[in-house]
């Protein structure tokens, strides 16, 4: 624990920060509003959006694909080093003709604008490198920059084209307040490598239009402060509606240039020429109206962080991060009454690089050391292991699925001795060995069989991974001295196999199966089982899940007979024939007993 | 656990009138003396169990008494049920080494065409030691892909009741290796079975060892079945090849209970080597000893 100190908070600060967070969420479906709104006061806070704009992000891109390093200096540098860049413009085919979509800062000062005809360009700037455009890699450097930016607020979405909106209520003060916030957000930006704009306002629109259309926003983070919104969007062009192209254009034929034309107007004449849409669109652009942003996750219901002033790489300093944010998470439930299924531990690198771990367990739990051993466990068996890279700057853990766990569980000290401690009896442990033998080998790997009342061998048992198994109808009777009636083993799509010397309504006396010929010394049968009309239509519409649409499937869709068969080497098999209008009747094994 | 496995010998045979060794194993990670002292005691029975076979006992004969034991409750009504009946059960011998005994690990093998064979007679074992204790079954993606996944009601209908069951796929044998080891660290569980198909490297003695070991520790009975495997050597307590046999047929020639042909290659009790010809009774929970034909 010694690398755990923290940026401009102590630990407790940092938690406290996010109880902020989740206050204000406390409409949203928060777990922890009850309270922590309490702590904070009844009136839910003003929120606050970041909105960044990357206006050059495909050159961006492609200069740190290319290993051209950029400090934050670097961009800002002067007007000889832009120069020896050459105008770099990204193309694709518009309405037949191919057109600059995008342009480097170069290019722009070499009078390039998006929308211009490549051979224009070509006559401005002789000298021209020329990419075709590649929207799909822009958009997923977007989601790897939202990933990243996620270490600053988990409240964060997209905003499209090139752009982010991040709703840092309640985070702001972590950074020491909002100015400082805004200030790590693009050098963080910058230092990757990206020119950006950033606003901050009450609304996502309105931080959007003021990123996107002030001057002021490119060289340092504009900052509306509360209720100055109305000004500072008043100022803007009325560009920033980004209207159609028509109605932009009769606003600018009517005169009306600035927001701060229109604002005042009659809401109803604007609705009768914009659309009903316009007026919402104009308060929520001037920050009379907050629709909130749509994160790309919901936020889980338990979220705690911390940010370290440096990074950390080692694996033991990791854990022990781990284990104190697990103790912390383990107190918060405690005070909600919740226990967590699903636990997550997100591991922010220094270079951008997010890397999530996901754990599940069975039964509601927020026992620290038990989770500690599962994420343990995950991260023992990841198959590309975690790779610090140049450390870890924040470490976050977040408490995905919770339910309600009233009763205070005992601890389990058993569960965090050495590998070679054996467990004492209970059910209790027979879950936990579940939990870790899914956190090992994956959730799909631990399966149970759930009857499901069919008569169909096929849907009789179906395999479920263990904890979404649910105690179904029971299992048929035999009577006592009956041998088995169904199969150990079952295959999932019956194999066929070549019958001879089948009488017309008999079992075959020989068959041949993968190469080798067995003699039929007993048999039993027919036993006809017909498929579920009920289901049948549907069924027929659409192949059973997993299984491919061969003849070999569609056979379980037929009235098959099926016959129990001992050859002469002992073995036992389950072998039917499907009751088609063929003229030579078909077999197939679907089982094997023992 | 109540008397899940207690040693015969041990059990008159105490030295200094102590608790006797729990384990018939050496037990080198006893803590303490105490144990150690018992894990001696232990050894120091067995040596005289081997002395007293060399007097000219037979594998199924009462002097083996070293085998750990089993003792289910319907254990009682079998025995004279299965009087009456042509076969003879296996139960009724205690010292039987077909009885496959709890807190060991016992290797069965079989042919590629076996695996159903050895599994019913794993499963059989499974249902006769765990007596409602959950069983695992950790088993290789290969062996299902090649025998088909277990079937529920397969498996109700040879008297385990599917809900007792975990199942755990595994895709390499360390990780099969891996899971089961795990498994049979939990003493909650009854009996941990593995299948595995093919040869594998990673089935070597290191491996046979450390699973024997925890199977001794725990008392958790581990079944490994290796199908398409040569029979080879390990820590285990038995070692059994495994393969179908004809079934009695019942009336209209339907085939009849499952039937094994179990051969003994290898038993650390000192049992020597032999066939069987086995056949489950589903009523009785037990092993049926039929004479080969």
């Amino acid at each position: 624990m010694r690398n755990e100190r923290f940026a401009n908070a102590p630990a407790g600060e940092v938690a406290a920060a996010f109880r902020a967070a989740d206050a204000a969420y406390q409409n949203d479906g928060t777990l922890f509003h009850g309270a922590d709104a309490l702590h904070h006061g009844a009136r839910p806070p003003r929120r606050r959006y970041l909105a960044l704009w990357f206006p050059f992000l495909p050159a961006d891109r492609l200069r740190r694909q290319a290993g051209v390093s950029h400090d934050a200096g670097d961009i800002a540098a002067g007007d000889e080093d832009r120069q020896a860049a050459p105008p770099l413009v990204f193309v694709a085919p518009v309405s037949g003709a191919m057109r600059l979509v995008a342009v480097s800062p170069e290019a722009l000062a070499a009078g390039l604008r998006p929308q211009m005809p490549l051979a224009d360009a070509r006559a401005l700037a002789p000298a021209l490198w020329v990419v075709p455009a590649r929207p799909d890699l822009d958009d997923a450097f977007l989601t790897r920059l939202r990933d990243d930016f996620g270490r600053f607020t988990p409240l964060l979405a997209i905003d499209p084209p090139h752009g982010l909106v991040l709703d840092i209520t309640g985070c702001a003060h972590l950074a020491g307040g909002e100015a400082p916030m805004a200030a790590r957000v693009r050098q963080r930006a910058r230092a990757a490598g990206l020119h950006v704009h950033c606003a901050l306002a009450a609304t996502p629109q309105a931080a959007r239009a003021l990123a996107r259309f002030t001057l002021a926003a490119r060289e340092a983070p504009l900052i509306v402060p509360e209720g100055g919104d109305r000004a500072a969007t008043a100022r803007l062009p009325v560009a920033a509606l980004e209207l159609p192209e028509r109605h932009y254009r009769t606003l600018q034929r009517a005169g009306l240039k600035r927001l701060a034309d229109i604002i005042d107007r009659d809401s109803a004449s604007l609705a009768s020429r914009f659309g009903a849409a316009f007026p919402a669109l104009l308060a929520r652009i001037t920050g009379a109206e907050d629709i909130r942003i749509t994160p790309e996750r919901p936020p889980p219901p338990c979220v705690i962080d911390r940010i370290l002033p440096e990074p950390i790489a080692r694996q033991e300093h990791v854990e022990a991060l781990l284990a104190g944010l697990l103790r912390e998470a383990a107190q918060r439930l405690e005070r909600a009454g919740e226990g967590g299924l699903r636990f997550t531990a997100l591991f922010y690198r220094t270079d951008g690089v997010k890397r999530a771990v996901t754990v599940s367990v069975s039964q509601p739990t927020r026992d620290p050391a038990l989770v500690g051993l599962l994420l343990r466990e995950r991260l023992g068996a990841l198959d590309d292991p975690l790779d610090p890279g140049f450390g870890f700057d924040q470490i976050r853990l977040c408490v995905d699925e919770t339910a309600p766990l009233t009763a205070a569980q005992s601890g389990l000290p058993a569960d965090i001795l050495p590998a070679t401690h054996i467990m004492e009896a209970g059910q209790e442990s027979i879950n936990r060995l579940a939990d870790r033998l899914m956190a090992r080998l994956g959730p799909e790997a631990v399966l149970k069989l759930c009857p499901r009342g069919s008569h169909l061998p096929e849907r009789a048992a179906v395999l479920r991974p263990a904890r979404l198994a649910t105690a179904g109808a029971g299992w048929r009777d035999l009577g006592p001295e009956d041998p088995p009636a169904r199969p150990l083993h079952l295959f999932r799509t019956p194999q066929p196999v070549e019958a001879m010397d089948a009488a017309p309504d008999g079992c075959p006396l020989r068959f041949r199966w993968r190469r080798m010929m067995h003699e039929v010394a007993a048999a039993e049968g027919p036993e006809r089982l017909s498929p579920e009309w009920w289901r049948a239509l549907p069924a027929a519409a659409a192949p059973p899940q997993g299984a491919t649409p061969t003849d070999d499937a569609n056979t379980l869709r037929s009235t098959r007979d099926y016959y129990r068969v001992e050859d002469r080497e002992g073995r036992r098999f389950w072998l039917f024939r499907p009751d088609d209008a063929g003229a030579t009747p078909r077999w197939f094994i679907h089982g094997l007993f023992p | 656990m109540e008397n899940n496995f207690t040693s015969g010998l041990t059990m008159t045979e105490s030295p200094d009138g102590r608790p006797p060794a729990r384990l018939p194993l050496p037990a080198p990670q006893a803590g303490g003396d105490r144990r150690a002292h018992q894990a001696r005691a232990g050894v120091l029975a067995r040596l005289k169990a081997d002395l007293a076979l060399d007097g000219g006992a037979t594998p199924c004969g009462g002097a083996n008494v070293d085998t750990p034991r089993n003792h289910p409750p319907a254990k009682a009504r079998a025995v004279s049920l299965s009087d009456q009946t042509a076969g003879d059960s296996v139960s009724r011998r205690d010292g039987h080494p077909a009885w496959l005994a709890a807190g060991a690990l016992h290797d069965l093998f079989a042919g590629a065409a076996d695996g159903p064979a050895a599994h019913g007679f794993a499963i059989g074992h499974a249902i006769r030691i765990a007596t409602g204790r959950p069983v695992v079954w950790a088993f290789h993606d290969m062996a299902g892909r090649e025998l088909g996944r277990p079937h529920g009601e397969g498996l109700a209908d040879l008297g385990l009741d599917p809900g007792a069951l975990l199942l755990v796929r595994a895709r390499t044998a360390p990780e099969l290796l891996g899971a089961a080891e795990e498994a049979a660290r939990y003493s909650a569980v009854g009996v941990v079975i593995i299948s595995a198909w093919g040869a594998a490297k990673a089935f070597d003695l290191t491996a046979s060892r450390r699973l024997a070991l925890v199977a001794a520790r725990s008392g958790v009975a581990i079944l490994c079945v290796r199908i398409a495997a040569d029979p080879a050597p390990g820590a285990a307590w038995s070692r059994w090849t495994v393969r179908a046999a004809a079934s009695r047929l019942l009336e209209g020639d339907a085939p009849g209970h499952p039937a094994f042909s179990v051969t003994l290659l290898r038993h650390r009790g000192g049992a020597a080597p032999a066939t069987w010809i086995l056949e489950w009774d589903r009523a009785q929970r037990t092993f049926r000893e039929r004479a080969c034909r």
